[in-house]
């Protein structure tokens, strides 16, 4: 495909359309004082479960967190998480979770104790705006009026969705725009990461997944052309590849937002989402941008990882799709299959109802979001689709030896029961077994909310779940946050240690564990 | 999204047209005071239009020069018109084209004279100044 024709391809990409339109160039709409901003101050005021949701004011250390219990000698390296963490400048406050200005976190545990570092992405976004203490910029899910120059994606750059170490350097992802290369020992931004000449600002995912021989596998969405990155162990580009897919921007490429990889295959659900920037441009927000097109089916996008030209695409009916489990190759009597775990939601009432509402202090429900199991066949090209229940759960994790590999467990907070208080959040932990559907479970209770916990596996052991699962979450009668550990084949003793932050953080969305 | 891609890739067409690489000097010139470069690198590339139809199409005057310093001053001489409107790019490569990545955004530093919107591609409404009747520098700032 020429240069010409692939452009004329491009352009339905949320940030992409953003950058290429003059939609926001004088409503000011946005600068009027902001009801979001005293709403959410007077519900935060009498609800201690949103206190994370005021940000952080500024960066954080803490030598020597409070042990509770006794920590796994050979737990040793650095857990690192990300998400939204400033909401809030001049007189404005954001509209959407999803907006805010991205802080990595990172625990280092040694075997006896851990310290804890958060420290603001300098993006230029970031910069600019604390200096001027106002927003300049468009978001997400905010109407912004431009006040500085949007030269790309990455003038919108929040760098707030994941956090990997890869290759000695500290990766902070967003999904319209490049990742953000942060020093691992002081947490200093050092630049946005260019992966190839003439790739500045090309849309880098924040969910990529490493292999076993260490290469880390990502793609980046723009509209209905896709981009796929391999980057080797030593964090060099081995390959990267464009194809168009084959999908209606009337109703599809609004967010792809995470991919699975198996030994031969790069798979990324395409949700039937469109975002409309023309209407948040007129001051409208939630469901009336972020739309989800029932009539149109989820598509799953399966390619060979070594040529993304011959990709396939399976249907299903439609859903909200934001996070994948695992996938593998089987390959049987009636041909080779993928397999591959996500959580998926029929309705949109998170993504623009609960998380802009939660902006305002208010509660909506957040949906049904729960664990499916697809089957595709590569000869037949038929999928079939399996649901284990109805009990919401997200941000599935499992023991990182076992990506793309057929692994027998996932990890996820789950709500199983109403709370009284805090019906928003994640109470309990789950470990599911995804062959025979048995779970176990472990409930924090109703003082906590529950962030995505991770699978570390123990020093020199290939056994699956051989090792400890690691989260965060937030204690809102202490209004501190934790990390868990836990003995990651027996959850439901409860975590093995704790260790307390003096502080509580902002609640964030993804992370990962490099091991020392 | 497509208007915008298109104008630079009719920006970038422009380029590769004959450049006028010697710089006007007559005294009564108005000049552009161009800021904000990256300092001693690639060449500046200047188009100049004239009227609003022909805006991104089809410049009335176009010059390339060697970045010299963090700002250039650059006189644009006889043109019979009240107003013009400039857009400038930074060939860091000397390509002579603005380079972009494979989504269409810019990936050299690129600049336009009046008050061009902060997002989205300048145009003809937002970048137009004055000629005749300047009575100071034209700021076209990077």
């Amino acid at each position: 495909m020429n240069r010409r024709n692939f452009l004329s391809g491009v352009g339905s990409s949320a940030f992409v359309a953003a950058t290429g339109s003059s939609l926001l160039a004088s409503n000011g709409f946005a600068n009027t004082p902001s009801i979001f901003k005293t709403e959410f101050a007077a519900a935060a005021a009498n609800n201690p479960y949103l206190t994370p949701y005021r940000g952080a004011a500024s960066d954080l250390y803490c030598e020597a967190l409070v042990i509770e219990g006794k920590l796994p000698t050979e737990l040793r390296g650095r857990f690192y998480r990300n998400g939204p963490s400033n909401f809030e400048r001049g007189n404005e406050r954001y509209q959407h979770w999803f907006d805010g200005d991205g802080m990595v976190q990172q625990f280092s545990f040694d075997g006896k104790a851990v310290s804890h570092r958060g420290r603001f992405v300098q993006t230029n976004k970031f910069k600019a705006e604390k200096e001027a203490n106002q927003f300049l910029v468009p978001a997400f899910g905010t109407g912004i009026r431009a006040q500085m120059r949007v030269a790309g994606p990455d003038s919108m750059n929040t760098a707030n969705t994941n956090a990997i170490e890869h290759a000695g350097r500290v990766l902070a992802m967003w999904e319209g725009g490049s990742a953000f290369e942060l020093d691992p020992k002081t947490l200093d931004t050092k630049s946005a990461v260019t992966w190839k000449q003439g790739w500045e600002q090309m849309p880098f995912s924040a969910h990529p997944k490493l292999d076993p021989q260490g290469n880390l596998w990502n793609f980046g969405s723009a509209g209905n052309a896709f981009f796929v990155y391999q980057i080797d162990a030593s964090g060099k580009v081995v390959k990267t590849q464009m194809a168009k897919v084959p999908v209606d921007r009337k109703t599809h490429g609004g967010m792809n937002h995470d991919m699975a990889i198996t030994e031969r295959f790069i798979i990324v659900p395409m949700p039937p989402v469109t975002l409309h920037f023309d209407l948040m441009a007129q001051g409208k927000t939630g469901s009336e941008v972020l739309k989800l097109h029932k009539d149109a089916p989820l598509r799953i996008w399966v390619a060979p990882k070594d040529d993304i030209s011959k990709a396939q695409i399976f249907d299903l009916p439609h859903e909200m799709v934001f996070h994948v489990g695992n996938a593998y190759e089987r390959t049987g009597a009636s041909g080779t299959e993928i397999v591959m775990n996500y959580v998926g939601s029929r309705d949109d009432n998170f993504l623009a109802g609960a998380a802009v509402a939660i902006m305002r202090g208010a509660h909506k429900p957040a949906g049904e979001s729960v664990m499916r199991t697809v089957t595709m066949n590569l000869s037949s090209g038929k999928a079939a689709l399996a649901t284990y229940d109805d009990t919401p759960e997200e941000f599935p994790r499992l023991d990182p030896r076992f990506i793309g590999r057929r692994a027998d467990s996932l990890v996820t907070p789950i709500s199983w029961r109403a709370r009284k208080e805090a019906d928003h959040g994640f109470h309990g932990l789950q470990v599911r077994n995804v062959d025979s559907g048995k779970t176990t479970r472990f409930d924090y209770g109703d003082d906590f909310i529950v962030e995505e916990h991770l699978v570390v596996a123990r020093p020199g052991s290939s056994k699956e779940l051989d090792g400890w699962i690691v989260g965060t979450a937030f204690n809102a009668k202490r209004q501190k946050t934790c990390v868990s550990v836990f003995d990651a084949s027996n959850i439901a003793n409860g975590p093995i240690a704790r260790a307390w932050l003096p502080y509580w953080l902002p609640l964030g969305f993804h992370g990962n564990f490099t091991q020392a | 999204m497509k208007k915008y891609l298109v104008a630079f890739i009719a920006a970038a067409l422009v380029a590769l047209v004959a450049w006028d690489t010697k710089a006007q000097t007559a005294s009564a010139c108005p000049t552009l005071n161009v800021t904000g470069l990256k300092a001693d690198e690639g060449v500046l590339m200047i188009a100049v239009y004239t009227k609003s139809e022909e805006f991104f199409k089809k410049a009335a005057w176009m010059t390339a020069q060697k970045v010299s310093g963090a700002s250039m001053q650059i006189p644009v001489c006889n043109l019979d018109v009240e107003e013009i409107a400039i857009t400038a790019f930074q060939d860091m490569n000397g390509n002579q084209k603005l380079d972009m990545n494979p989504i269409g955004i810019p990936t050299e530093p690129y600049a336009a004279s009046g008050t061009p919107a902060m997002f989205g591609a300048p145009t003809w409404k937002d970048t137009k100044v004055a000629y005749k009747a300047a009575t100071a520098p034209i700021a076209v700032k990077f």
